[in-house]
């Protein structure tokens, strides 16, 4: 073969250039050189190499890699499309590694992982290749005027990644796990693209109708679109949740119980003032009673009355209210009154007649000083100790 | 409601006690009953209801032998 200059360097100068095509003008000679350019820069394989890249286009399953047979060092490798490095190669029935027209490069499979490449690469065919490029038909030329170019591919393995646009990854194999996983792009062809986008969000319709329902114009997510039916159960733990990022407006009504809570996570520090009223505590009413004190015996003296409030022989905790219920005369505005009674807590040992036990009578003793009789009113809560 | 009316052996009312909950071991909360008079127990009812213990300790007494609550008959101006 003879060039006046070698196309492939002639093509990338044109490139460096920005030539993107040649005219031809009348009555100068046409170079070998420019004709080779002309194809060149029309060619779409260019564009394909660069704007499409690798892959396996749509309806076909060419060159997928089945089979592995590690003892026999082969594979299988599968008929169909592929488009590498901007040409269309074509394997019409499928073969295997070792039985691949380009058997150059294959060696036994190499132990451990290795990657399954298609490369895919351009061959010089002559008139030794081809006799019709002599021209030697009836009135033709006779003479060989011009050579071709076709795309020739080789499956190819190598433990070491290749990232060039000729080598396409079909598979990756593993002979010491006898495994091999699938590699190649597949569904090249844009319509195809296309079609599998549509499927995956639907109509374009459709989709701003599902993305506006819980997105925001600017990504983010718009206002209660999570809710207890969004998350698994269990999913926000301690760790997902920032120091004081559950507000008490947060929670339902009763959505922590007890079980929900683990043993002394409420610790006093973790209680508001005045969080527990009486009516929470483990605690058992003992006397709920209004009881007449009579009046004082003589000035400067008390009458008492002693009640009994709770019989145990054990710890008793107590809480106490004692209040003056009356009586309250009717007084005008400015009218000042007082009354006071005394009461103190008293504890008795006592044992009953006809029992054996001794038992701890717990009481109180009212002194009323007053000069008449008077109404108070006292309740006792017994609290569980634990 | 019970109410228990402390008294001594004439029927004077020592001390009244309205009780929605008291102490079991008694059934009525006083520690201490003269051994001569006694704890009457009656279930609150009609007028009693309205009235607060003191009222009930001033304006009534205990008949003893009928085990009752009597009330005191109304002073006139001039006791």
């Amino acid at each position: 073969m003879s060039f006046s200059k070698d196309p492939a360097t002639e093509l990338q100068n044109a490139l460096q250039k920005n030539y993107t095509r040649l005219r031809f003008q009348q009555g100068k000679p046409v170079l070998d050189r420019e004709l080779n350019l002309l194809g060149d820069l029309a060619s779409p394989n260019r564009l394909a190499e660069q704007y499409l890249g690798n892959g396996v286009p749509v309806g076909s399953d060419g060159f997928r890699i089945t089979n592995l047979n590690v003892g026999n060092n082969d594979f299988q490798i599968g008929a169909g499309r592929c488009l590498v490095g901007g040409h269309e190669v074509l394997l019409a029935a499928s073969t295997t590694y070792k039985n691949q027209p380009i058997s150059a490069n294959v060696a036994a499979l190499p132990a451990g992982a290795s990657n399954v490449y298609l490369r895919v690469f351009l061959s010089p065919v002559t008139e030794a290749d081809d006799p019709s490029l002599n021209n030697a038909g009836p009135g033709d030329v006779g003479s060989v005027t011009s050579v071709r170019e076709k795309v020739s591919w080789e499956v190819l393995l190598s433990a070491a990644p290749i990232n060039t646009r000729d080598h396409f990854l079909l598979a990756v194999i593993n002979t010491a796990l006898n495994s091999l996983t699938e590699r190649r792009r597949v569904g090249l062809t844009v319509s195809g693209l296309s079609d599998e986008i549509s499927s995956a969000r639907g109509s374009a319709l459709a989709l701003d109708t599902r993305l506006g329902a819980s997105l925001a114009p600017d990504g983010t997510l718009k206002a209660n679109v999570v809710g207890a039916a969004q998350l698994v159960d269990g999913t926000v733990g301690t760790n997902e949740l920032t120091d004081g990022g559950v507000s008490t407006t947060k929670l339902a009504d009763a959505s922590v119980n007890t079980a929900k809570l683990a043993d002394g996570s409420v610790t006093t520090a973790k209680l508001a003032n005045q969080a527990v009223p009486i009516a929470k505590l483990a605690a058992t009413l003992v006397a709920d009673t209004s009881i007449s004190l009579p009046a004082s015996p003589g000035v400067g003296q008390f009458s008492e009355t002693p009640v009994n409030i709770d019989s145990t022989d054990g710890p008793a905790f107590h809480l106490i209210s004692v209040r003056y219920v009356g009586p309250r005369p009717a007084l005008p505005i400015f009218a000042n009154f007082s009354s006071f009674f005394n009461w103190t807590r008293r504890t008795q040992l006592a044992k009953p007649p006809g029992q054996v036990l001794f038992s701890h009578r717990h009481q109180i003793l009212f002194q009323n000083s007053m000069n008449s009789a008077i109404t108070v009113a006292y309740k006792v809560y017994r609290l569980a100790e634990s | 409601m019970r109410l228990y009316i402390k008294h001594d052996a004439k029927g004077n009312i020592l001390s009244v006690a309205k009780a929605n909950q008291s102490d079991d071991s008694h059934g009525h909360p006083f520690a201490d009953v003269d051994e001569n008079g006694g704890v009457l127990d009656v279930e609150e009812a009609g007028e009693l209801t309205e009235l607060e213990c003191h009222d009930i300790h001033e304006q009534y007494k205990v008949d003893v032998k009928k085990k009752e609550l009597k009330k005191k008959p109304s002073r006139s101006k001039t006791d």
